[in-house]
């Protein structure tokens, strides 16, 4: 005997059993209880003619100029939005840290302190010192670099001298030192550290700003 | 001989191949230079140098550029809210004074801490601390054997070494034996002279410097060699204590590359000036 199963048992069955075509028609699953011998068929599934079922619209052709041209209109539309979103990630951040406060902002006018115009004199001092600072900066540079390349020379001689000496110790010599990388040293400061002293706790407000 | 190009290349190419590419070419072992005949005993010497614990004061166009800078920095800047707030004290005073003290509020709003009292109360805190002086007692004594001397230049261990019979004042300076590498005969010397409690740090593998010497006739013919010649190591005093060894040191002084001359015989205070920072 073969039942007929309701659309609500066929909606039920759908995903697995049926195929994506057939499901659109809306078809019936019967079962069959009779419980035949056969060589072919795996279970007594069978697919009743199309019920509810509507013709299918006919596939109309379209021109290929206007599928090509609707491809780029999406081609462009994409490229378009691509653009906006790089023009917006080529912009600089504000930094927090380097604006204004907003309350500072706020008081400009008053915050601005009033302009003293410079004497000749004044000005002629400050560029003379200047020009002072440049020139001693660069007799500090000169001495250093004569400092250096006299200790480089040095260096370079004690190797000469070693390479002729011993060629083992030399090969020994010019191995690379791991420990010497990463080299830290605090360097030195305003005055010397006081012996034993016992630095005071201080209090601190954490202003860390979080982001959950 | 005629040299063939790739073994000049060789010979030329100094210190960019690398030991096993040398040692398989026999041609770039080096023939000992003419003038040295016989054999040289090794030595390495050990230049441990204490750095500057302080800064060094500012010269006059340092101070006085120092001081045009902060200048510069004041006028471009906008008032801080200190200084917004003496400014309102100092009118919320005159205003007082003017209502000759009949508006309570304003009688209140003056009698809180002013800007200028906050700004003295910060500064009897900051006079009440003690930072430790630059010029040690040590400076003011002359000291020579005290690391807290000269704290803003770098001082160089000297030690009076025994040599034979009499004794000799040198950087540290230890014999090297076969077996061990150069920089490791520097750090057992080091060890040996100012004890092992001592915590140096030695800048690499490679020798800073060069001396020569010749012994003298009888210690030639009784050692067999002609001379030495030292290799300078230098190395960083990280801390840990000196404790000079009585029967190889007499005694040491820590001092800085100019009174290096004071101290060290010409020709070797040349070799160990050569690679010294010595503008400080």
């Amino acid at each position: 005997m073969a039942l007929s199963l309701g659309l609500s048992t066929v909606q039920r069955l759908a995903a697995n059993v049926l195929d994506m075509s057939l499901s659109r028609s809306l078809c019936a699953l019967t079962i069959s209880t009779r419980r035949d011998i056969s060589t072919s068929s795996a279970a007594a599934i069978a697919v009743s003619h199309p019920l509810c079922a509507e013709p299918l619209k006919k596939k109309k052709r379209i021109d290929p100029a206007v599928v090509r041209a609707r491809e780029e209109r999406r081609r462009r539309k994409l490229e378009k939005a691509i653009r906006r979103l790089e023009k917006s990630s080529r912009q600089l951040k504000p930094l927090a840290e380097m604006e204004l406060p907003r309350e500072v902002r706020a008081e400009l006018s008053e915050r601005r302190r009033p302009a003293r115009p410079l004497t000749t004199e004044e000005a002629n001092e400050r560029f003379d010192l200047m020009k002072e600072w440049t020139r001693h900066r660069r007799e500090q540079h000169v001495a250093d670099v004569a400092v250096l390349r006299r200790i480089q020379e040095s260096r370079a001689k004690a190797l000469r001298e070693l390479r002729a000496e011993s060629f083992q110790l030399y090969c020994a010599a010019i191995e690379e030192d791991p420990g010497l990388v990463p080299w830290a040293h605090s360097g030195p400061t305003l005055t010397p550290p006081i012996d034993g002293y016992d630095a005071p706790d201080g209090d601190y407000v954490d202003t860390t700003r979080r982001w959950e | 001989m005629r040299l063939t190009w790739c073994s000049r290349r060789l010979l030329l190419g100094g210190f960019q191949f690398s030991c096993r590419t040398l040692s398989q070419a026999a041609r770039a072992e080096p023939a000992p230079p003419a003038g040295q005949a016989g054999p040289w005993h090794l030595y390495t010497a050990v230049c441990l140098q204490r750095l500057p614990v302080v800064a060094p004061p500012l010269s006059d166009t340092e101070r006085r550029f120092a001081a045009l800078l902060r200048q510069l920095e004041f006028e471009r800047s906008l008032k801080s809210s200190h200084e917004i707030r003496h400014e309102m004290d100092i009118a919320t005073a005159e205003a007082l004074r003017a209502s000759e003290g009949d508006d309570p509020d304003l009688a209140e709003a003056a009698s809180l801490q002013t800007a200028a009292d906050f700004e003295d109360a910060c500064a009897e805190e900051l006079a009440g601390f003690e930072p430790a002086p630059t010029i040690t007692e040590a400076d003011r004594a002359g000291d020579q054997r005290s690391l807290q001397r000269r704290l803003s230049s770098r001082l160089v261990l000297v030690v009076q070494q025994r040599l034979g019979a009499g004794t000799s004042w040198m950087l540290p300076q230890g014999r090297h034996q076969d077996g061990a590498t150069l920089r490791q005969t520097a750090e057992q010397t080091l060890q040996a002279m100012v004890g092992p409690n001592v915590n140096a740090q030695f800048l690499g593998n490679a020798p800073w410097g060069f001396y020569k010497y010749k012994y003298p006739k009888p210690l030639q013919q009784e050692s067999g060699a002609v001379g030495g010649k030292v290799f300078f190591y230098k190395a960083v005093l990280r801390g840990g204590s000196v404790e000079p060894v009585a029967d190889r040191v007499a005694d040491h002084r820590w001092l800085t590359a100019a009174e290096l001359g004071g101290q060290l015989r010409s020709r070797y205070r040349r070799a160990v000036h050569r690679l010294l920072i010595d503008h400080d």
